[in-house]
């Protein structure tokens, strides 16, 4: 039997992929070779014949646009995408611990975010299949959520307080309303963006969800901080249960409102 | 019709078939041009070049999964399966396929032609 591995790699040797990507294709296409079955007698003449029968330069160009796009795409998520968004969330990890209501605060972290969704939205021809259907649709929905936040601040809007009783600790239910009727328009987004990808519907609920989620995330992670640095008492159970109504089930319930309409219809817009 | 349109129908026809094919057992590069060809009766043919820059795209996409594993035969080869999105990709490339040949039929009776 020839060697197909050899013969193979000799037509690719001008591949231009990283060499265990390389390997795979030439073993690959040399296996299929192998099983098209050339008989040993007029073997050499019949390789020949066979190796001559495929356009090899037009292979190649095939095969690195795909497998470079791949690895492009690996390389946008590992070093662009996830330290962003690593950044982006400790970024508000800080603002919240710092307690700090500052407007150029705001600014830089709307700002942040605001610069992370377009490097994304120009990316996504690179990003994977999950990527546009759950990350970038929950990134949109996160930020237009933030953005409307930040603008309601700004005009003044100032939060419904809702005593639960008056003793010192004041706790109390926040009702940030001109806000929360804002929520259903980026919880519609988030999902229809998500369907609009082909994401099922658990995806499509995720993303049009995502701000209440990463504020889940938020305090899961507040809770531990409080306990260990601060005593528990300071967040107090009831304080910290108010949170969550605050930041996480009014926000969901009004995301989900939007989000409804694009949960019941199947995929649509499928790109091939 | 334009290249452009031809080649639409060429690779849209060759991703059905491929996602039809790994829908009932995953399967390596040569076996899935082997059945495609022997069970159109060699009207759907995919060549070495035509298979894997689609296979690899496909891949990327995430609708297949590539993994080495030994064959019947004792060999090494890449077999293919069919991932979770793959699966959600098939129904509605069926259905465009169905709707596409329902209107060519209304149109010009091509299935009586």
């Amino acid at each position: 039997m020839p060697d197909w591995g050899r013969l193979v790699a000799e037509q690719l040797a001008a591949l231009n992929l990283p060499p265990a990507d390389k390997a795979d294709v030439i073993a690959e296409l040399a296996a299929h070779f192998e099983d098209s079955g050339a008989p040993d007698d007029d073997a050499s003449e019949t390789d020949d014949r066979q190796l001559a029968l495929v356009p090899w330069p037009k292979l190649m160009r095939a095969i690195e646009r795909t497998k470079h796009e791949e690895v492009e795409m690996k390389r946008a998520i590992n070093f662009f995408l996830l330290p962003s968004i690593a950044v982006l969330f400790a970024a508000g990890l800080i603002l919240v611990f710092l307690d700090c209501a500052a407007v150029v605060q705001r600014l830089i972290w709307t700002a942040c975010t605001a610069m992370l969704l377009w490097a994304a939205a120009s990316e996504a021809n690179h990003f994977s299949q999950h990527t546009k259907s759950l990350w970038l649709p929950a990134l949109t929905s996160f930020f237009g959520a933030s953005v409307s936040f930040m603008l309601s601040l700004f005009v003044g809007m100032k939060p419904q307080m809702v005593w639960v009783n008056h003793d010192a600790a004041g706790h109390g239910v926040w009702l940030y309303w001109p806000w929360l009727a804002t929520l259903p328009i980026f919880g519609a987004a988030g999902a229809f963006l998500s369907r609009r990808a082909q994401g099922a519907v658990p995806t499509r609920l995720a993303a049009g969800l995502s701000p209440a989620l990463i504020m889940l995330t938020v305090m899961a992670l507040v809770l531990p901080y409080g306990i260990a640095i601060d005593g528990f008492h300071f967040f107090h159970l009831v304080s910290y249960g108010f949170g969550l109504i605050n930041w996480v089930v009014l926000p969901a319930t009004a995301l989900l409102l939007g989000a409804i309409p694009f949960l019941r219809s199947g995929t649509r817009g499928a790109e091939s | 019709m334009t290249k452009r349109i031809r080649s639409k129908i060429t690779r849209g026809s060759g991703e059905l078939a491929i996602l039809s094919l790994l829908a009932e057992q995953p399967l390596y590069g040569f076996e899935i041009a082997r059945q495609i060809g022997e069970r159109t009766g060699g009207a759907l043919q995919f060549t070495l070049a035509s298979l894997y820059p689609l296979l690899y795209e496909m891949e990327k996409r995430g609708w297949v999964e590539g993994h080495w594993q030994v064959n019947q035969a004792g060999r090494d080869r890449r077999y293919y399966r069919l991932t979770p999105a793959g699966r959600r990709r098939l129904a509605p490339l069926r259905e465009e396929w169905r709707s596409f040949f329902q209107a060519l039929d209304s149109l010009a009776g091509v299935s009586h032609a």
